[in-house]
């Protein structure tokens, strides 16, 4: 489980800060791979750009992913996410605070694995995200890597 | 008048007649008025007297009621056997129990009494306390009941008690079963109670009325004062035998009363013995009889002086009429003398009387007026001074042999006149003898025979004359004798014609001679005669002596001569002109066959107005029933049927000028009034003076021809207003291209002033009238094919070369001469075309801004979409960041105090709180920009720029940045919102070069698609060009907050309030190198 990583993809500093202060507390200490943004985050995935030259064995097990970013919006990224062959069958976890049914309905019809609201109440946040993590840390089994 | 009246008058107005006559009358009268007045008297008296009877009668019969009515009451009461009981019980206070109640219940009753058998009084109501058982025996009441034990009325009597006032009593005896009499009830009657009930009754107030008891005392009465004490009514003992006598009414001496005597009507009371009287004075009846008797009087007198004063008068008229008579007797005589004295001065001239010498022995004034001597110059036998000498000899001699025959006589002279002319005279004279015999004296006559000697002189001459006459007349003249056609005179002419001479004609019989060819002619000539006395140009035929026989126009006239009837007859010879009149006749029946039978009127008539002769066709023309009708009824034909009567002075203006006028037409009123038109030809004829004195032609009934022709000028004239006013042009042109006939609303469509002007000018209408001649040629395409075109729309040409839109419907048709035209209607359509376009393009522009609006509704709906969904997130950040941060906080610094970590923690959280309030700040600031009021004035941007680029540099006075701003820029829009605007692009720009070196910002313009744009370049961050569209969107970031803070909601700013100006933003941007933001305002 260990090397099991995560991919958060959000702009908010703050959010992020939370996010894996969260994790630590649930006792989830895997590698949280940040992506401030969805270029930095495909970057990431496709092994491109900033993050070119990585070990691309080393893919993330569920991305954690904001909607609201800058310059791609979250809702592009899962699509190209979705388009790549190498990276079409990772489990993409929608973690957002938009209410709107519009970006859910989208979410899951551009192929996302669960769309999840982050709440203002940061206990009710901790707990979801220590749930988030065991679920899919521990008990989802990720996909093979594709070529 | 006849004489029996006469006599009668002559005898009646005699003087000495007179005063008997007048007595007659008076006697009549008086007798006449005093056996009126008396018949008047006792009718009257007699009437008085019976109702004086019958008014006694009412009230004895009152009375008598009125008494047996107590009576009775009281009767009954003394039969009541309680009372009885208390009458035999002599129970007083029972007894006077009921006597109380007797008087209360009959208010007539107001006294009673009861005595006992013997007359002693032991009750009484009222109380009588100073009567009580006294006896009454001795009174009469007493004595008159029980004479018989009998109600009984008495007489009058003074009472014995109270007041002492006269009364009546009336007792009824008290009966017990046995029937013995135990006592007596008696009521006492007050006489006055009973004037009460009198006067009630009576009919009239005024009645001398009394009532008497048995002994003749007054009851009541009218005339006597009753109430004192006891009167015996006076005339009682008198009357008592008048009663018993049966007489209803008797006269009465009444020496104190007036007059002396009094008629008495009276009527019994049965069973109660009194008497009721009315008297009546018999004064008092002369004198109510007075009045009439001086009516009479008077009237008797009137009648009397009337008829005297008649008498008078008559007699002043027979009077007068005798004078008249006499007067007029005497004027007769006079006038008579005068006539005859006029006579002879009339007639006779000179009338004279001599003695029987013949001597004039009185004033002859004929003689002397006309021989100018005076009465003593001819007295005597000087008379016959004055007869011509010559003749003196010849009239002595005549003279006194009628002297000696005493005869008339008869003899010629000659008198002198005054002025010494002797005149030639007739003298006559006749003796009058008298009784012996003897001449008494000569009267006699001159009659003045000058004249007639003269005449017998002028007679002789002119008879010389007309036997001339007769003898040589060309005209044939015979004169026979009528009885037996003797002629007796025959001129030169007729022997001539007949062939007689003279001895072979006259002396013969006419019938001898055998003139008459039918003698019967001569009959019915002599008839004629006889009847009419004149037979006028009638035809015989007569026989000359050669036997020839002609036809001749024979005339004769009678005349007396000698009492025997004579004819006088001419004639001549008719055979030529016989034939000239058949053939007259002949060629007149022709033309009076035209005449009569033509179709149109003739006539003839004068000048004046009348009809000579009219046609049965004029007749018929002007509504009669005959051509005489017409001719008869028609007095003036200019008034009577020329409706305008200057028609007829113009044709007769217009016959002296010419003689035919032909076609003259004028209206006619017919007989029954109904106005026809008629078209004449007459012609004119003239007398020598060349005066116009008849006219004569043919007339025809034009009516209905005229009425026609109204018609159709009427039409033609509606369907002409119709041409000339309608709206629409209307025309008839010919293929060829030439206009026929328009309107003038066509002229003017084309530019014309008038349809002639428009006529003249187009001579080819394709190339004149069409903007494009194949349009027309279409169209006639159109017609010739169809025959017809609807609704042609082209273009036009006016006059002045300006352009219309006109459509047109037509047909293909001739023209009245049989030239194939086009004929139809065109409209000016301009306006509807200008206005088809005008909507087109209205539609074309509603369109392009119903897409403009969408596109800005469908943007600002975007727009506000994406600005909540960006609200909702964007805040829902910082919120997070607070609790996550202070809920850390919380969970590792229960105990410990705050490390760095812990105060990082609080950093975040105010910097999250900060974080929202940008975000709200800018979302105010964003819809602000909408709600705004917008302005648009001109706006220097290079200013402005400069102000906001000095700003940052002052606040941020260690940044070197490098400004250029282009001078002049200006737009048209709100200095507010660009001011906002152009903050925001500048704080962009600053922002975005923060992290350059050499930072250097622009702001100038540019000309894109042939537009100014402004820009603001800077050399900063930039973008990718591959997110260019997320550029404008509200809360949209290209970067993080760590790497350029923002809140993502300037450009959105920038772009709301450059398209509130109607204007465009874009961007372009090279990530290093910088970006370029455009705007464009429009102006």
């Amino acid at each position: 489980m260990e090397d099991k990583v995560i991919l958060l993809v959000e702009d908010n500093p703050d959010d992020v800060a939370l996010t894996i202060r969260a994790f630590r507390k649930s006792d989830i200490s895997n590698k949280i791979i940040v992506a401030k943004d969805g270029v930095e985050a495909l970057d990431y995935l496709f092994g491109t750009g900033m993050h070119a030259g990585r070990d691309m064995k080393d893919m993330p097990v569920v991305i954690l992913l904001d909607l609201k970013l800058p310059k791609m919006d979250g809702l592009e990224v899962l699509k190209s996410i979705r388009q790549n062959e190498f990276t079409r069958l990772l489990p993409v976890v929608i973690l957002t605070s938009s209410v709107e049914e519009k970006d859910k309905i989208n979410g899951y019809k551009l192929g996302a694995n669960s769309y999840v609201r982050k709440p203002i109440d940061f206990n009710q946040f901790s707990e979801a995200m220590k749930l988030l993590g065991l679920y899919w840390l521990v008990w989802n089994e990720p996909p093979p890597l594709g070529k | 008048m006849p004489d029996k009246d006469a006599s009668t008058y002559a005898w009646l107005v005699e003087r000495r007649h007179f005063p008997l006559i007048v007595v007659v009358i008076f006697v009549l009268l008086s007798v006449t008025t005093f056996y009126i007045c008396y018949r008047h008297y006792t009718i009257n008296t007699e009437r008085a007297l019976k109702d004086d009877r019958s008014t006694a009668n009412l009230v004895s019969l009152a009375l008598a009621e009125h008494l047996k009515k107590i009576v009775s009451v009281m009767e009954s009461y003394s039969n009541r056997p309680l009372l009885l009981k208390a009458v035999r019980d002599k129970n007083v206070e029972k007894a006077r129990k009921h006597l109380v109640n007797l008087t209360k219940s009959n208010p007539d009753i107001d006294s009673l009494i009861i005595t006992d058998r013997q007359g002693t009084l032991w009750a009484a109501y009222p109380d009588r306390p100073e009567v009580m058982e006294k006896s009454f025996a001795h009174r009469d009441w007493y004595k008159g009941v029980s004479k018989e034990w009998k109600s009984n009325i008495s007489d009058v009597v003074q009472r014995a008690v109270a007041e002492k006032d006269l009364s009546i009593q009336i007792g009824v005896p008290f009966f017990d079963e046995t029937g013995e009499v135990i006592g007596i009830l008696l009521n006492t009657q007050r006489t006055l109670s009973f004037s009460n009930l009198i006067k009630q009754v009576l009919p009239d107030p005024g009645t001398a009325i009394t009532v008497t008891d048995r002994k003749g005392q007054i009851v009541y009465s009218s005339q006597h004062d009753f109430e004192k004490e006891i009167l015996l009514f006076p005339f009682y003992p008198s009357i008592r035998k008048a009663t018993v006598a049966n007489k209803k009414t008797v006269t009465v001496d009444a020496p104190d009363v007036e007059g002396g005597a009094q008629f008495m009507s009276f009527s019994p009371l049965v069973n109660v013995g009194w008497t009721v009287f009315v008297g009546r004075d018999k004064h008092s009846i002369i004198l109510s009889e007075s009045t009439y008797f001086i009516q009479v009087t008077a009237i008797a007198l009137l009648l009397f002086l009337s008829s005297i004063l008649f008498m008078v008068y008559l007699r002043k008229q027979v009077v007068a009429q005798q004078i008249t008579e006499q007067l007029q007797t005497e004027k007769e005589l006079r006038a008579r003398d005068q006539r005859y004295k006029s006579y002879i001065d009339v007639t006779m001239q000179l009338g004279w009387t001599t003695d029987d010498k013949g001597e004039i022995v009185e004033d002859n004034p004929s003689w002397r007026k006309y021989t100018g001597r005076s009465y003593e110059e001819f007295k005597g036998f000087r008379w016959i001074e004055d007869i011509h000498p010559d003749d003196r000899d010849h009239t002595d001699k005549i003279w006194k042999k009628a002297v000696a025959e005493k005869s008339f006589y008869e003899t010629e002279y000659r008198i002198r006149r005054y002025d010494g002319v002797y005149r030639d005279y007739l003298a006559r004279g006749t003796p009058l003898l008298d009784e012996n015999g003897s001449i008494r004296e000569w009267v006699g006559t001159c009659i003045d025979i000058t004249e007639r000697k003269q005449a017998g002189e002028a007679l002789k001459k002119s008879e010389e004359k007309f036997v001339k006459t007769f003898r040589s007349n060309p005209a044939c003249v015979g004169l026979s004798r009528l009885r037996d056609g003797l002629i007796i005179e025959a001129n030169e002419a007729m022997l001539r014609i007949l062939g007689y001479s003279n001895d072979e004609f006259v002396g013969h019989t006419i019938p001898e001679l055998g003139v008459w060819n039918d003698l019967a002619d001569r009959e019915r000539v002599v008839q004629t005669l006889l009847t009419e006395g004149r037979s006028i140009n009638r035809e015989y035929w007569l026989r000359t002596r050669t036997g020839e026989l002609t036809l001749c126009s024979h005339s004769a006239e009678m005349i007396q001569i000698d009492n025997e009837p004579y004819i006088i007859f001419t004639f001549f010879d008719l055979t030529e002109r016989k034939r000239a009149e058949e053939a007259l006749i002949n060629s007149e029946k022709k033309y009076r066959n035209i005449f009569e039978n033509a179709t149109e009127g003739i006539f003839q008539s004068t000048t004046e107005g009348r009809y000579i002769s009219v046609n049965p066709a004029f007749a018929r023309i002007g509504g009669y029933n005959s051509p005489d009708e017409m001719t008869d009824t028609v007095t003036d034909i200019q008034k009577e049927m020329y409706v305008h009567q200057d028609d007829r002075t113009r044709l007769l203006e217009l016959l002296n000028k010419q003689d035919i006028i032909t076609n003259f037409e004028a209206e006619i009123r017919r007989r029954d009034n109904a106005i026809i038109w008629i078209s004449m030809n007459v012609r004119t004829i003239r007398d020598e003076g060349g005066k116009v004195i008849f006219l004569e032609g043919t007339i025809v009934d034009i009516t209905e021809r005229k009425r026609i022709e109204q018609a159709l000028r009427e039409s033609e004239e509606q369907f002409r207003n119709l041409f000339d006013n309608a709206v629409e042009g209307v025309f008839q042109s010919t293929p060829e291209g030439r206009l026929i006939r328009v309107n003038m609303a066509f002229s003017r469509m084309f530019g014309c002033e008038s349809p002639e002007e428009a006529i003249k000018t187009v001579t080819d209408i394709g190339h004149q009238m069409y903007v494009n001649p194949d349009d027309r040629k279409r169209a006639i395409g159109i017609f010739r094919e169809t025959g017809f075109i609807k609704n042609f729309e082209s273009r036009m040409l006016r006059k002045d070369g300006s352009i219309f839109w006109a459509s047109f419907n037509g047909r293909l048709t001739k023209t009245s001469d049989g030239t194939p035209c086009l004929e139809g209607f065109i409209t000016d359509i301009s306006d509807r075309k200008e206005a088809e376009e005008e909507i087109k393009k209205l539609n074309a522009e509603l369109e392009q801004r119903v897409i403009e609006r969408t596109v800005q509704l469908t943007a600002a709906n975007r727009e506000l979409e994406a600005f909540s969904y960006s609200v909702s997130h964007d805040l829902r950040a910082p919120l997070r960041s607070i609790d996550g941060f202070s809920q850390a906080l919380l969970e590792e610094y229960q105990e410990k105090p705050l490390d760095e970590t812990g105060k990082t923690y609080l950093e975040r959280v105010r910097k999250a709180t900060q974080r929202m309030g940008f975000l709200i700040d800018d979302m105010l600031k964003l819809s602000r920009v909408t709600q705004s009021e917008f302005k648009r004035e001109s706006v220097v941007l290079s200013c402005m720029v400069r102000a906001i680029a000095e700003t940052h540099q002052k606040y941020n006075p260690d940044r070197d940045v490098d400004v250029t701003v282009q001078d002049g820029i200006m737009v048209q829009g709100d200095p507010l919102l660009m001011q906002i605007a152009l903050e925001n692009l500048m704080d962009n720009a600053w922002k975005f070069t923060g992290k350059e070196a050499h930072p250097r910002i622009e702001f100038a313009t540019t000309v894109r698609d042939g537009k100014t744009a402004c820009f603001i370049r800077d050399n900063g961050a930039g973008f990718d060009m591959a997110y260019v569209g997320k550029l404008f969107g509200a809360f949209q970031r290209l970067h993080t907050v760590d790497e350029f803070p923002g809140t993502g909601i300037g450009l959105a700013t920038v772009q709301r309030i450059i398209h509130r100006h109607g204007g465009q933003v874009w961007a372009e941007g090279e990530v290093g190198k910088g970006a370029t933001f455009y705007f464009m305002v429009p102006s």
